[in-house]
């Protein structure tokens, strides 16, 4: 609705969309694999299907580039209707999960395939696979055939042959997912220097959300084919919109329970925490980092825990606590020597900044629209 | 320590074992090859000296020479007619989902299922009935049954492990349909093309019980020419020619192993 409002009112805003999905759909065998997602991509803009597996990123990733026909609605690319066009005619460049590089061509040849489909002369070619090579720093590897290269290798040369043609938008499956931890993390921050620097938009799909979180400049979270909420990575952290999303995103507690005229929330095992909602049946939030020991919050409540877990993980201490019969999660820096052991009782304060009230009638209309 | 002495006679059971299979399988073919270059004019073996008169022998036979000649176009024919028809046999039953797909996969691979016998028996009343039969056409219709589910069964197992992202990459490249089977779907289905010809190659070559019901007068194919000729003459003219048989063979594995590179094709 939203959309074809935008479209009507104002065309002129059309122009800045790359990529317009406009209630896509696909099912699979009777079942909807991606359910009316529509979502708007922004020229430059670095978007992420998140989600868990399963839950319709690659299929959606796959109706934009042209290999699975939708079942509904339509795919525009900079407003044309690109529905119908196959995959060759669409201006897409794509990375796959497990990279697809040509076996049987060295790395050069990788690069250059793509710009002889559109008939480029030879000479202009090879300048151009020279300098996207030096680009992605892999010059010294160009007559080199994938199966001699490292996976990040392989990942930069995927990379390089979809940049080679200047693609209007750069989709990536999982690019990271057959890598190392460590080798993630760099090569991570490489991709994005390399799409910021070229100002692609790009479309990735994955279902880590700390990758998603570090990357995007917008997250679209996915559940069972739906789009459950689609917002900047803070938002996305510090709003969810829905229980799942909460869920998926970093660690949380979630406590069930009613809010009364005054605001206060009363779980149904009788936690109480203010909050600034309205009345009704409600899930309420709360991050683990915005749980502290109560002296470092001496104006609120403080409730006695029971320290049922407690992780060190560096940087900070992971403690699992219980508050009655009510669970809580609790993330913080110990002095050396006291942090707290599984059996101890400490007190805590809950910083009001990091409660988050998740509307019951939210998750109610979504059921409906889900069955 | 039990386990010890039982993991090592199962070795030693294992080595004489491939060992013994390899001696079974090679040691005829090494016996004909090796009398056929007796200077005598009796199978013996191991041959009593070197020469090449039974080879010139069957040079100079335009019945044996015209046999090979047949069965050379015969097996080259039925070869590619078999590696067409099973490309695209293959590629619709791999690649697209229609009714009936389970049953097409299985009827083209049901010749292999038939005995022999029974198969060209059929066929020869089959051929009689269309009056093709005593016909060049006829043979090689009767050749096709039996090169085809090698083919279709050869190119089945390569397109299984095809990556058909790497299709799709190349699409998404700006490749046409064309493109993308020119420059990428042959090339890496080229190790199976090959291996699946030296099956169709080899089968039609070597066939005897097919062949016995469909050649006629001056159509005879090498195989028969050898089976009738053996049975008045023993002499080292048969093992001339069935080592003609074991070198085209052998060549042709050869050389298609040479073609698709590194990887093995049989
Ligand atoms: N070709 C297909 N046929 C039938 N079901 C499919 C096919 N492809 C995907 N699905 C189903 O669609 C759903 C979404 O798949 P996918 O988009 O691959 O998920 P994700 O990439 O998020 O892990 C899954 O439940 C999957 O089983
Ligand atoms: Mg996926």
């Amino acid at each position: 609705m939203q959309n074809i409002a935008k479209g009507a009112f104002a065309p002129a805003n059309e122009q800045d969309f790359v990529v317009s999905f406009r209630n896509i759909e696909k099912i699979y065998g009777g079942v909807k694999a991606v359910d009316a997602v529509s979502l708007d991509i922004r020229r430059g803009e670095l978007v992420c299907l998140l989600g868990p597996s399963g839950c319709g990123k690659t299929t959606t990733l796959r109706m934009l580039a042209g290999f699975i026909d939708p079942t509904g609605g339509e795919i525009l690319i900079e407003g044309q209707n690109v529905t119908r066009l196959p995959a060759y005619r669409r201006d897409i460049g794509i990375v796959f999960q497990n990279y697809a590089l040509f076996p049987h061509m060295t790395v050069a040849k990788n690069v250059e395939y793509g710009l002889i489909s559109i008939g480029m002369k030879k000479a202009e070619r090879q300048d151009r696979v020279q300098e996207i090579l030096r680009r992605v720093e892999l010059q010294h590897l160009a007559d080199r055939y994938p199966r001699a290269l490292s996976g990040g290798q392989q990942q930069r040369v995927a990379l390089a042959r979809a940049l080679a043609l200047q693609p209007k938008v750069l989709l990536l499956d999982e690019p990271f997912s057959n890598l190392d931890a460590q080798l993630r993390v760099r090569l991570r921050e490489d991709l994005h220097g390399l799409i910021r620097s070229l100002n692609m938009t790009t479309l990735f799909v994955t279902h880590d959300q700390e990758e998603a979180l570090t990357l995007a400049d917008r997250i679209v979270v996915m559940n069972q084919g739906l789009v459950e909420q689609i917002g900047s990575p803070e938002e996305i952290y510090d709003a969810p919109s829905s229980r799942f999303v909460a869920q998926f995103i970093g660690s949380c507690a979630l406590l069930e329970g009613n809010i009364d005229g005054d605001g206060q929330f009363t779980s149904h095992a009788g936690f109480q925490l203010q909050t600034s909602a309205s009345p009704g049946t409600a899930t309420i939030v709360i991050r683990p980092e915005y749980v502290r020991r109560s002296e470092e919050l001496p104006t609120l409540r403080s409730y006695r825990a029971h320290v049922d877990a407690s992780d060190y993980h560096g940087h900070t201490s992971r403690l699992q606590l219980s508050v009655g019969s009510d669970k809580l999660l609790m993330d913080a820096r110990f002095p050396v020597g006291r942090k707290p052991n599984q059996g101890d009782l400490i007190d805590v304060a809950i910083d009001p900044a990091g409660v988050r009230v998740v509307p019951q009638q939210a998750q109610e209309w979504r059921k409906q629209n889900t069955i | 320590m039990s386990v010890d002495i039982q993991d090592r006679l199962l070795s030693i059971t294992g080595v004489v074992v491939r060992w013994l299979v390899y001696v079974m399988l090679l040691l005829p073919a090494i016996i004909v090859v090796a009398t056929s270059f007796t200077p005598g004019t009796a199978l013996t073996f191991p041959p009593p000296g070197f020469s090449l008169r039974w080879y010139i022998a069957v040079w100079e036979s335009s019945l044996f020479m015209s046999s090979l000649g047949l069965s050379l176009r015969l097996a080259a024919l039925a070869t590619v007619c078999s590696l067409i028809i099973g490309l695209a046999a293959t590629f619709a039953t791999d690649r697209y989902v229609f009714r009936g797909r389970d049953f097409v996969r299985g009827f083209l691979l049901s010749p292999l299922l038939i005995p022999t016998v029974v198969l060209g028996l059929g066929l020869m009343q089959f051929l009689i009935w269309i009056g093709l039969n005593q016909t060049f056409i006829g043979l090689l219709l009767g050749h096709l049954v039996i090169t085809l589910p090698y083919v279709v069964r050869t190119l089945t197992a390569s397109m299984v492990l095809f990556d058909r992202n790497l299709e799709q990459a190349a699409m998404s490249l700006r490749a046409t349909p064309a493109r993308v089977f020119r420059t990428i779907t042959i090339p890496l289905l080229f190790p199976g093309i090959m291996s699946a010809m030296v099956f169709a190659f080899v089968t039609s070559f070597g066939n005897v019980t097919l062949s016995v019901f469909l050649s006629y007068q001056d159509r005879i194919t090498l195989p028969i020419r050898v089976l009738t000729y053996v049975e008045q003459n023993y002499d080292p003219l048969v093992a001339a020619v069935s080592s003609i048989v074991i070198f085209v063979t052998v060549f042709t594995i050869f050389l298609a192993d040479r073609l698709s590179g590194s990887r093995s094709v049989i």
